[in-house]
C-alpha cells in the first residue's frame, strides 16, 4: 500500500507478519535442527499455525487494498461510467463469495466444535484457527461490501487509478 | 436436471463472462464453482464443500512455500537488487552488437529466478534496462521487444510463483516442478539471446556495440551480485539434493535474503514493514485464486466433464500428440484475451486427467502449461507484457513493441515444438537427480 494503512490494515499486517516471520523462524529452526541432529518436535504443525495467520489475513489485506487479480479487458473499452459499474457489480459478486465462504466454514466449524480438534504433538487447539480465519474473511467481505456501496468520488478514483495504471 | 456437461459447459462460459466483467480471478471461479456444485450436489453440500477447501488451502502448509519465496524476494528487492543483474551482463557483453539486449535477457533470467513473476520481472527490468538501452542507441522494437519477452522467463525459472500454483492445484511435488523447470527456461533465454544475435547480424543499427567495459569493472559487477547468486544456487540446490524441503528452502532464503539485506546496509524497519506488506497483499491475492481454482475444479469433477471431454478427445485422432496439440491450440487460443494465471487454473481440471490419460508426465505438463501461459504473455490483443513495457516507454506504441516480439514469439513457438516433441527437456533434471 503506497499510502499509510487504516488501522485495521495495520493490525491485519501486524498479525500476518507475525504468522509470516513466525513460519520462517520455525522452519529456519527446523532445518538447523534436522542438520545439527537436533530434531524441533512439532516444528511442521507450529509453522502451519503461522501459515494460518499468515493466509487469513492476507486475503483481508489484499481485499482492503483492491488488490485482487483480475482481468483488465473489456473494464479497458468502457467509459468511465461503465467502468464505475462495473467496479461495483464485481465487488458486489466479490462479496457473495466471501459470504459463501463464510457460510461453508462457519457450517465445519460448528459441526466440529465439540470434536476439539487439536494436533497429534504439540496439541495445538484447530477451532480457534478456523475461528480466525472467519473473522478475517468477515473483514475481506466487509472490504467488499465497502467497494459496493463506496462514494461515487471514490470510485471513480479506483476507476482512474485503474485507467491510469492500465499498462503498468 | 441439467445434463452435468451441459452444466460444466456453461460453468465455464459464465467464469468467461465473470472474467471479462473485472471480477477478481479468485471470486469469478469460486462463485461459480459454488452456484455449480449446488445445482449438481444440493446447495448444503456446495457450502460444506467450499469451506473445506478454503480451510485445507489456508492451513496447507507446502502453500507456506509461496508468501516465503515472495518474502524472500520483496526483501532483495528492497535491498536495491534489481539492476545488479543487469548491470553485470551489460558489462560483460554490453560491447558486442546487440550486447545491451543480450544483457536484458540475463537480467531478467536473473531476477526472475528472485522474483517468480512474470510481470514483475518485465516491469523491473523494464525500468532499468529500457533507458540505458535507448540511451545507447538500440532500436526501440529490439529494446522494448527483449524486455517484453525477457520478462516471461519469470514464469519458468524456478523458483516460479506459477510453477507452485500448479503444484498445489494439481497434488504435484514443487520439488519436481522446479527441477523440471531449469532445462527449459534456461533454454529458453538462450534461444532469444540467439534471436538476438542473429536480427543484430542482420540489421547491425538495430543494437549498435558499445565500448568495452575493463575487466576491473567486470569484477566489480560480479562481486555485487555474488551474494544473490549463492542465495540462489543454495536455495536451488538444497532442494534438488534433499536438504530441505520447497517450504523450508523459502523459509531459509528469506532468512538468507534478510541477512543479505543487513550486510549491504538496507535492513531497516521501514523498509522490513514495506516488504512484509508487499509479501501479505500479494499473498492474499495468489490464496483467493487458488481457493476459488480449487472450488471451481471441484465443481468441474463433481459433473465429470472431464472425463466427457478426455473422451472426445480419445476419439480425435493422432493420440496423444494430437491431444497436446490440441490442447496447445486451446491454451494459445485462450491467451488471446486470458492471462496466464486464469487460464492456468481453468484448463488444469479437464486437461490434466487427459495428459495423464495419455500416460504423459503431469510434471512435464506442468512445464508445459507454463511454458505456453508465457507465450500469452506477448502475443496479441492480451499480451500483457507488451502493455508492461508500454507504461514504462509510453513513447514507444504498442504496434511496435508487438513488432519487436515476434521474432521471439517465433522462437518460443519453436521452443514449445522442441517441449512437446522432446518432454525430455523438463524431465531429464528431475530423473537424473531421482526426484
Amino acid at each position: 500500500m503506497a499510502k499509510r494503512p487504516s488501522p485495521l490494515g495495520a493490525g491485519l499486517i501486524l498479525v500476518g507478519s507475525v504468522g509470516l516471520l513466525g513460519a520462517m523462524l520455525v522452519d529456519g529452526l527446523a532445518v538447523t535442527g534436522r542438520h545439527l541432529d537436533l530434531p524441533f518436535t512439532g516444528s511442521i504443525e507450529l509453522s502451519q499455525v503461522c501459515v494460518v495467520l499468515l493466509a487469513s489475513c492476507s486475503i483481508a489485506l489484499a481485499t482492503l487494498s483492491r488488490g485482487h487479480a483480475v482481468v483488465d479487458l473489456l473494464h479497458q473499452r468502457l467509459g468511465p461510467g461503465g467502468q464505475r459499474l462495473m467496479l461495483r457489480l464485481a465487488a458486489f459478486l466479490g462479496f457473495i463469495f466471501l459470504a459463501g465462504l463464510i457460510l461453508g466454514l462457519g457450517w465445519l466449524a460448528s459441526d466440529l466444535w465439540n470434536g476439539r480438534e487439536h494436533t497429534e504433538l504439540l496439541n495445538i487447539p484447530i477451532r480457534w484457527q478456523r475461528v480466525l480465519m472467519i473473522a478475517c474473511l468477515v473483514i475481506a467481505a466487509g472490504g467488499f461490501l465497502l467497494h459496493v456501496f463506496a462514494p461515487e468520488a471514490e470510485i471513480e478514483t479506483t476507476a482512474k487509478n485503474d485507467r491510469e495504471g492500465r499498462g503498468e | 436436471m441439467m445434463q452435468p456437461e451441459v452444466l460444466c459447459a456453461l460453468g465455464f462460459v459464465a467464469v468467461i463472462v465473470l472474467l471479462l466483467l473485472r471480477t477478481p480471478i479468485g471470486v469469478a471461479l469460486g462463485l461459480i464453482g459454488l452456484a455449480g456444485l449446488a445445482i449438481a450436489l444440493s446447495p448444503e453440500a456446495a457450502l460444506v464443500k467450499t469451506g473445506v477447501i478454503a480451510w485445507e488451502t489456508v492451513s496447507k502448509y507446502e502453500l507456506g512455500v509461496l508468501p516465503l519465496f515472495l518474502f524472500m524476494a520483496n526483501v532483495l528487492f528492497s535491498a536495491g537488487v534489481s539492476s545488479l543483474f543487469f548491470d553485470a551482463a551489460a558489462k560483460f557483453v554490453g560491447h558486442r552488437r546487440g550486447g545491451l539486449a543480450l544483457a536484458s535477457i540475463a537480467g531478467c533470467a536473473g531476477f526472475g529466478a528472485i522474483s517468480g513473476s512474470s510481470l514483475a520481472t518485465a516491469a523491473t527490468m523494464g525500468l532499468v534496462a529500457l533507458p540505458e538501452m535507448r540511451k545507447a542507441g538500440y532500436a526501440p522494437q529490439l529494446a522494448a521487444g527483449s524486455l517484453a519477452a525477457g520478462g516471461t522467463l519469470g514464469s519458468l525459472i524456478p523458483p516460479s510463483a506459477a510453477l507452485i500454483v500448479f503444484g498445489v492445484i494439481a497434488e504435484q511435488s514443487i520439488r519436481k516442478l522446479f527441477m523440471a523447470g531449469i532445462v527449459p527456461a534456461l533454454t529458453q533465454a538462450l534461444m532469444y539471446m540467439a534471436v538476438i544475435s542473429i536480427v543484430c547480424r542482420i540489421n547491425p543499427k538495430l543494437g549498435p556495440a558499445q565500448p568495452r567495459a575493463p575487466w576491473s569493472a567486470r569484477v566489480r559487477a560480479l562481486a555485487a551480485i555474488a551474494d544473490i547468486v549463492l542465495l540462489i544456487v543454495a536455495v536451488l540446490t538444497g532442494i534438488m539434493v534433499g536438504w530441505f524441503t520447497p517450504t523450508e528452502a523459502a523459509s531459509v532464503g528469506a532468512i538468507a535474503a534478510l541477512v543479505i539485506a543487513g550486510f549491504r546496509g538496507k535492513l531497516s524497519r521501514a523498509m522490513l514493514l514495506e516488504a512484509l506488506t508487499k509479501t501479505l497483499q500479494t499473498a492474499g491475492m495468489i490464496y483467493l485464486v487458488i481457493i476459488g481454482a480449487l472450488i471451481f475444479s471441484a465443481f468441474v469433477s463433481a459433473t465429470g466433464f472431464a472425463t466427457y471431454i478426455s473422451h472426445l478427445v480419445d476419439a480425435a485422432p493422432g493420440g496423444a500428440l494430437g491431444a497436446v496439440l490440441l490442447m496447445t491450440v486451446v491454451l494459445l487460443l485462450l491467451g488471446t484475451f486470458i492471462d496466464g494465471m486464469g487460464i492456468m487454473l481453468l484448463v488444469t481440471p479437464i486437461f490434466l486427467p487427459i495428459v495423464q490419460s495419455h500416460g504423459l508426465s503431469p510434471i512435464w505438463f506442468g512445464i508445459f502449461l507454463v511454458r505456453t501461459m508465457e507465450i500469452g504473455l506477448i502475443h496479441p490483443p492480451v499480451g500483457m507484457n507488451i502493455y508492461v513495457i508500454h507504461g514504462i516507454a509510453k513513447d514507444i506504441g504498442v504496434m511496435t513493441i508487438f513488432r519487436g516480439v515476434i521474432p521471439f514469439l517465433l522462437s518460443d513457438l519453436v521452443h514449445l515444438g522442441l517441449l512437446i516433441a522432446f518432454p525430455m527437456i523438463a524431465l531429464w533434471l528431475p530423473q537424473l537427480l531421482g526426484a
